[in-house]
């Protein structure tokens, strides 16, 4: 039994949000469950807000604007590859999903196209707000609040899905970057992980640093040559899994499903992981 | 059907439904949550209110500012749209809400037939889903309502009639009779009854919605597949954890 500190991706799976599958559900679920004590901090809500929970709520809403289910897949499709690749499996699922499952129910004429567009959804919103009333019920607390983060509350305007109130992502525009602000005391844990990241010298015919990885180190970069208050708000999301190698609290492993990315910063900052 | 809340105007004998402003005075005071209005409360004469939150799509005039007002205003939406229990039978909002109660009186005489096997529990137990089913067709004028309405139809429509015996008839009728009276029920209301009917083993997933979460499940089947072989790699490396 240890103290965990959760990542938005378990915080994704274990309430779960709709295109989770059961299994994976089961296992951050659990997981949850068997340590004494589950940590989160806001920024997992303001990465789950910002990354799937924004990308199903967008396929949901072009559901209600969309004459068919099709149109729907088509606008999304055009849309979806903007997101982070770590949350594209949610926009990758869905249209894979609807691919394999439209033809066949189409072809056996059983239901018209504007009944299944009507059924998908009133079944996708009902699952993205039951999920949206769990996500702070599974993890024992959430800590390190934002100053620049506004948690909201879901609602329904004209048949569509909203986060009230700060965009798509909960960032109060006026607002300094939190995150930046509590990283601000962590400035030799920044330095050692910019270190950890600089890709090796790539030989030829090696596969060049995922845009992830060098998108972090910028962000790390960022904060390390520019006070808190100068920080550049667009990186924020590109601190990502680094903001929780570097905030886990002492005396808690990192619970995250992405252990690879994890990894080499956990490493360098001598913190523990763990998997669902 | 049930009772009518008090009604804004007595005009039940009109034909031509004229525009709200010319029926009477009607007032509007707006609901305001740090500073923004969250929807509006009609007030009649006698001082009896019924709020309509944002989603429900009803606007104030442009006479109404985001603040706390009690100057009298005039509604600039229909008012079978403001106030569907006035035209019970009439619109289509209230007849969804006809639609609802019946199917709770129907499960109501259900639920006082001991054993689920007796035809006459069979026949109540169709007779709420068909009404369920017609009120989802009208019910349009609320989507949280809606959403309830569906997830009651396709939990009646799935109960398999062994299983009827050990799901909670009383829960759903509770629900129903919650849906009659607040036909304006907002979103997170919504959630918490149909989480509430899924907790006492009620399914609500309809068709589409079960086809596209088998979909869903064999998508991220290939996916797990794709992870396990980074996990493999990550575990040959011997870095993990």
């Amino acid at each position: 039994m240890s103290n965990v500190f959760v990542d938005a991706t378990v915080l994704c799976n274990a309430i779960p949000l709709p295109h989770v599958s059961p299994a994976n559900h089961a296992l951050s679920f659990s997981a949850l469950k068997k340590h004494s004590t589950s940590e989160a901090p806001f920024y997992a809500l303001k990465e789950l807000r910002g990354g799937p929970l924004s990308s199903i709520m967008l396929f949901h809403n072009l559901l209600v604007t969309k004459d068919t289910v099709m149109e729907a897949v088509h606008e999304f499709q055009t849309r979806y590859s903007h997101t982070p690749r770590k949350w594209q499996a949610a926009s990758t699922a869905i249209i894979d999903a609807l691919l394999r499952m439209l033809p066949p129910l189409r072809a056996s004429g059983e239901l018209s196209d504007a009944e299944i567009k009507q059924e998908l959804e009133n079944s996708l919103c009902l699952k993205i707000t039951k999920a949206w009333q769990r996500r702070k019920a599974v993890i024992n607390r959430f800590s390190q609040p934002l100053q620049c983060f506004v948690d909201g509350d879901i609602g329904l305007m004209d048949r569509q899905l909203r986060v009230l109130h700060g965009g798509a992502d909960g960032c109060a525009k006026e607002a300094r970057c939190g995150a930046a602000l509590l990283l601000q005391g962590k400035m030799k844990e920044v330095a050692v992980l910019v270190e950890a990241l600089r890709p090796p010298k790539a030989k030829k015919g090696e596969a060049r640093e995922k845009t992830e990885t060098s998108t972090r180190r910028k962000a790390l970069k960022e904060l390390q040559d520019k006070s808190a208050a100068r920080f550049d708000k667009r990186y924020c999301r590109g601190i990502g899994d680094a903001y929780y190698c570097l905030m886990a609290p002492e005396g808690f492993e990192i619970l995250t499903t992405n252990t690879v990315d994890f990894q080499p910063m956990a490493m360098a900052l001598g913190k523990k992981l763990t998997h669902p | 059907m049930q009772k009518n809340p008090t009604p804004l105007l007595d005009s039940q004998e009109e034909t031509t439904r004229p525009p709200i402003g010319e029926l009477a005075p009607v007032y509007i005071e707006t609901t305001v949550a740090g500073d923004r209005a969250t929807g509006i409360t009609v007030v009649d004469e006698k001082g009896k209110g019924t709020f309509f939150p944002d989603e429900t799509g009803v606007k104030l005039s442009d006479k109404a500012s985001s603040a706390r007002t009690n100057e009298p205003l005039r509604a600039t939406a229909p008012v079978h749209a403001l106030y569907p229990h006035w035209e019970e039978g009439k619109s289509t909002a209230g007849l969804a809400i006809g639609s609802v109660s019946l199917a709770m009186k129907d499960l109501e005489a259900a639920a006082e037939i001991s054993e689920d096997s007796n035809p006459q529990f069979l026949t109540l137990f169709q007779l709420a889903e068909t009404d369920l089913f017609r009120a989802l067709t009208q019910a349009r004028f609320n989507k949280s309502f809606e959403l309830v309405v569906y997830f009651c139809a396709w939990a009646l429509r799935n109960a398999a009639f062994s299983d009827s015996r050990t799901l909670s008839l009383q829960g759903m009728i509770s629900v129903l009779r919650e849906l009659q009276e607040s036909p304006f029920i907002q979103i997170n209301r919504a959630t918490e009854l149909v989480t509430g009917l899924e907790m006492q083993g009620w399914n609500g997933e309809s068709k589409v919605g079960k086809l596209f979460a088998q979909g869903l499940a064999t998508s991220r089947r290939q996916e797990q597949a794709t992870q396990s072989g980074d996990q493999q790699q990550l575990n040959l490396s011997g870095t993990q954890d």
